[in-house]
């Protein structure tokens, strides 16, 4: 009787120990990576067979990367075709597009063991007679498949189950990201915002920002600025109340910050727009001057005040008229 | 203590935690649900079926140690479509986005005229250099106002394609 009271115990015991060590899993994982300096955009898909699942079923995955909008821009699939691997892995690159939030989606599966019930009938119609083998039902996880940030196990529940279609789909994982101005595209804005300045402008900036305005000393200086930059979707964007970007005056360095403005829709910008906002942001960081008088820092001295003689005039209320008139040459009054 | 003995003191932990398992799960079943008449958090979500935000309400940090209430709204691929805060100095809007611009295409309240840095941040600090009012910003980066600024002067709607009026 004793050794029977042991028996059922030990047995309940190594029910639960198996039940919990027991490896039957899928695993999946999905990361997305941008390179700050290059800009390309990498997703890596990978769907993993634990030691348990290895020759009983095959790997798969399907990977596609999405842009903020929602359209696909680069899919692939990949396979374990020999099952000697234990895995399979989709890697996708390219170069992306600053300001778009990229979405990468792994969607991981099996491939179940095929069965031939009938080898020798060569006349019977595959569809109708053969099926697939799926010891740990991982079938189950079809009917509402989940997704999961980044990675996620599927423990195969079994029991054995047989299924008409040889590819099993589990769920998904999924990882995002912003894609933001590297330098180097910073530094090419910066150049052509050089690049078009008029000469006019070019000119009246000589005239009022003295004594030290020289073409190369101003953009020199845009040059080497820090640049804080907030695309759409980033965390903790500032108040930015729909502008575009905004330099801080009374701070060490006065570093610009690039608000979602900045960044372009799908439609694009107006031509020479991102031009004339930096030049007009460069014009703070150089000066250190306001853009209207502000009583409570009298002695600073003020865009519309400065460039009144060369032809600026606020009539809209912000800041925007500024950017306006660099972008047409800085004219002269009416 | 007998090996019998030991088997019978695990049996018995056994059967309690069963009983009182089974105890709490009716005890569960028969207790009222609690409908709350006030929720508190600092977030809410609205998820869509495919696991997407498309709105948030939250206090969201001002990056100066504080935290703001902001509401957005989403569109299907994840663009604030909506947004409706108040800003560090206590000022109101409600900002849309449009196909051109990511923010602030069309803006009801207070506006926010000057980029750089020297807004008024506190309501001890007078605002004078914003506004209220509506401000619209076209495909080709013209705006259009109406409003009052906080001088006391009247923004007017552009009178034509190429002028600003105030």
């Amino acid at each position: 009787m004793k050794s029977f009271r042991l028996a059922i115990v030990l047995s309940a015991v190594m029910s639960c120990l198996c039940q919990v060590s027991a490896a039957q899993n899928i695993i999946g994982s999905t990361t997305l990576d941008i390179d700050p300096n290059s800009g390309n955009v990498t997703a890596t898909c990978e769907t993993d067979l634990d030691a348990t699942l290895q020759g009983t079923y095959q790997a798969l995955v399907s990977c596609s990367v999405m842009d903020t909008d929602g359209n696909v821009v680069a899919s692939g699939t990949a396979g374990d075709p020999d099952g000697e691997q234990g895995y399979a892995q989709a890697v996708l690159t390219f170069l992306g597009i600053p300001g778009t939030t990229y979405t990468a989606r792994g969607h991981h599966g099996a491939i179940a063991i095929f069965i031939d019930d009938n080898p020798d009938d060569y006349t019977k119609n595959v569809y109708d007679y053969n099926y697939y083998y799926d010891p740990y039902n991982f079938s189950s996880f079809e009917g509402a498949p989940i997704e999961y940030p980044v990675y996620n196990d599927w423990y195969g529940p079994g029991p054995t189950q047989t299924v008409k279609l040889p590819s099993i789909h589990v769920g998904s994982t999924t990882d995002n990201k912003i894609r933001y101005y590297t330098q180097s595209e910073l530094q090419a804005l910066i150049a052509n915002a050089q690049a078009i300045l008029s000469p006019h402008c070019d000119a009246v900036f000589a005239q009022v920002i003295v004594p030290t305005y020289t073409n190369a000393n101003f953009f020199n200086s845009l040059r080497v600025t820090a640049f804080l930059q907030y695309p759409p979707g980033a965390p903790n964007i500032p108040e930015s109340d729909g502008r575009d970007a905004d330099t801080q005056v009374d701070q060490p360095g006065r570093p610009i910050e690039l608000f979602p403005n900045f960044y372009p829709t799908k439609y694009g910008f107006p031509a020479g727009f991102q031009e004339s906002v930096l030049t007009h942001e460069g014009v703070h960081h150089y000066t250190g001057w306001l853009d209207f008088h502000d009583p409570n820092n009298p002695l600073t001295p003020d865009f519309q005040t400065q460039f009144y003689s060369s032809g600026y005039r606020n009539t809209s209320g912000g800041s925007g008229d500024f950017s306006t008139w660099i972008t047409a040459g800085c004219p002269a009054a009416p | 203590m007998s090996r019998q003995n030991f088997y019978t003191v695990v049996l018995c932990v056994i059967l309690s935690v069963i009983a009182s398992t089974a105890a709490n799960l009716v005890i569960d079943r028969r207790r009222e649900p609690i409908s709350a008449d006030v929720v508190r958090a600092k977030s809410v979500e609205l998820i869509d079926a495919q696991g997407r935000i498309r709105g948030i309400f939250e206090l969201a940090k001002d990056g100066n140690g504080g935290v703001l209430p902001h509401l957005v709204m989403r569109d299907v691929d994840g663009r604030d479509s909506i947004e409706m805060g108040v800003n560090g100095r206590g000022d109101g809007a409600l900002e849309f986005a449009s196909d051109h611009w990511n923010e602030g295409a069309v803006i009801l309240g207070h506006l926010q005229n000057v980029d750089d840095g020297t807004e008024s941040k506190s309501k001890k600090v007078e605002d004078r250099s914003g506004a209220w009012g509506l401000r619209v910003r076209s495909i080709n980066n013209r705006f259009t106002s109406v409003g009052f600024l906080n001088s006391g002067e009247p923004i007017a709607p552009l009178s034509n394609a190429n002028q600003h009026v105030r």
